[in-house]
């Protein structure tokens, strides 16, 4: 029964999710633009994407839930090795294979 | 005339299938990794076809986030989508179902494609490009949640691909915006929610941000004044 309820839930998540998504790709549709090119607006959507990512990077990793400098360290480290990849190679998979990787070593070894 | 042309329309679209079939396989793969199954993976890919906010929907669900947050944050992450809409507003089909199609259909990448072609064809491919592009997301949706359910098995810390595309759409809003200000106060911002109200850090965390925002958009304008 809970995991009925669990699954249920998980699809009301996702229809709003794709309701408010579909929301701001018509909303120019019917809304005039002048409203919603308000400065306010505009300077919120350049920044705050941005801080939101930050976020949910910080939310995502293991050490907000242990609390241990070894998670820490071993995340930030496979992190860095993440972007300067994908600085290097421009390659979404192939920097996630080498997170991945990175991490599984990094605790293999200390 | 060549455009109407399919065949060219793939071609045209090679390089947004190359790297939505990157992102998709591994959105598909780590979705299933973290305890979602493959057909409500592939469901989300269908109805949502949004890659960041999707991304940001497997912490929504796994980390147990409010709805409350789950709806701000959604149309916080997809505010810029307003804004090329109201760019591709001219270069829409003019019947109405098909208008409502393309903009549903609207991503950072087919808006970048469509926007650089001469301005009599945007109109003529604006749909067909975004169907194909709509099609590369969920085949390679569907490609990596059949692959991630046996991966899931085999590799350990696959969850730890969530942080590593986060800290990739960070790159990407840094190439945009050129400036690690944000990076600063969304940590504060974190900081703050999660001393003070552990069980609301992402809504706390965003209404930090947009709070700091508007002020400093607010004390920028009063100053230039």
């Amino acid at each position: 029964m809970t995991e009925f309820f669990q699954q249920h839930s998980i699809l009301v998540i996702i229809f709003i999710v794709a309701i408010l998504n579909q929301v701001t790709r018509l909303l120019p549709l019917i809304i005039s633009n002048r409203f919603l090119q308000n400065n306010y607006l505009l300077y919120m959507n350049k920044f705050l994407p941005f801080a939101i990512l930050v976020i949910l990077l910080i939310s995502s990793l293991n050490w907000v839930k242990t609390f241990k400098l070894a998670d820490l360290v071993a995340e930030v480290l496979a992190l860095l090795i993440v972007v300067f990849s994908y600085i290097k190679l421009n390659n979404f998979l192939l920097s996630i294979c080498l997170g991945i990787f990175s991490l599984n070593m990094i605790y293999l070894l200390f | 005339m060549q455009y109407f042309n399919w065949a060219n329309l793939i071609k045209l679209t090679m390089p947004i299938a190359m790297g939505y079939y990157a992102a998709g396989i591994a959105f598909g793969i780590l979705s299933v990794a973290s305890g979602i199954d493959i057909y409500t993976t592939i469901l989300i890919s269908m109805v949502v076809f949004a890659g960041a906010l999707q991304y940001s929907l497997i912490g929504f669900i796994t980390e147990g986030v409010s709805l409350f947050s789950i709806g701000v944050s959604t149309v916080l992450i997809s505010m810029r989508q307003v804004i090329y809409a109201i760019g591709l507003k001219p270069y829409l089909p003019k019947n109405i179902a098909k208008k409502i199609i393309t903009a549903a259909m609207v991503t950072d990448e087919n808006f970048s494609l469509v926007i650089t072609q001469t301005v009599d064809l945007r109109e003529k491919i604006i749909l067909k490009v975004n169907f194909l592009c709509y099609f590369y997301w969920v085949t390679a949706t569907v490609i990596g949640a059949f692959l991630g359910d046996d991966l899931s098995k085999l590799i350990p810390h696959l969850d730890f691909a969530l942080p590593c595309l986060f800290v990739i759409l960070c790159l990407e809003q840094y190439k945009n915006i050129k400036t690690i200000e944000p990076v600063f106060v969304a940590i504060l911002g974190f900081i703050i929610a999660k001393i003070l109200v552990p069980d609301y850090i992402l809504f706390t965390g965003v209404v930090i941000n947009i709070v700091y925002f508007l002020a400093r958009y607010y004390l920028k304008q009063r100053k230039q004044a």
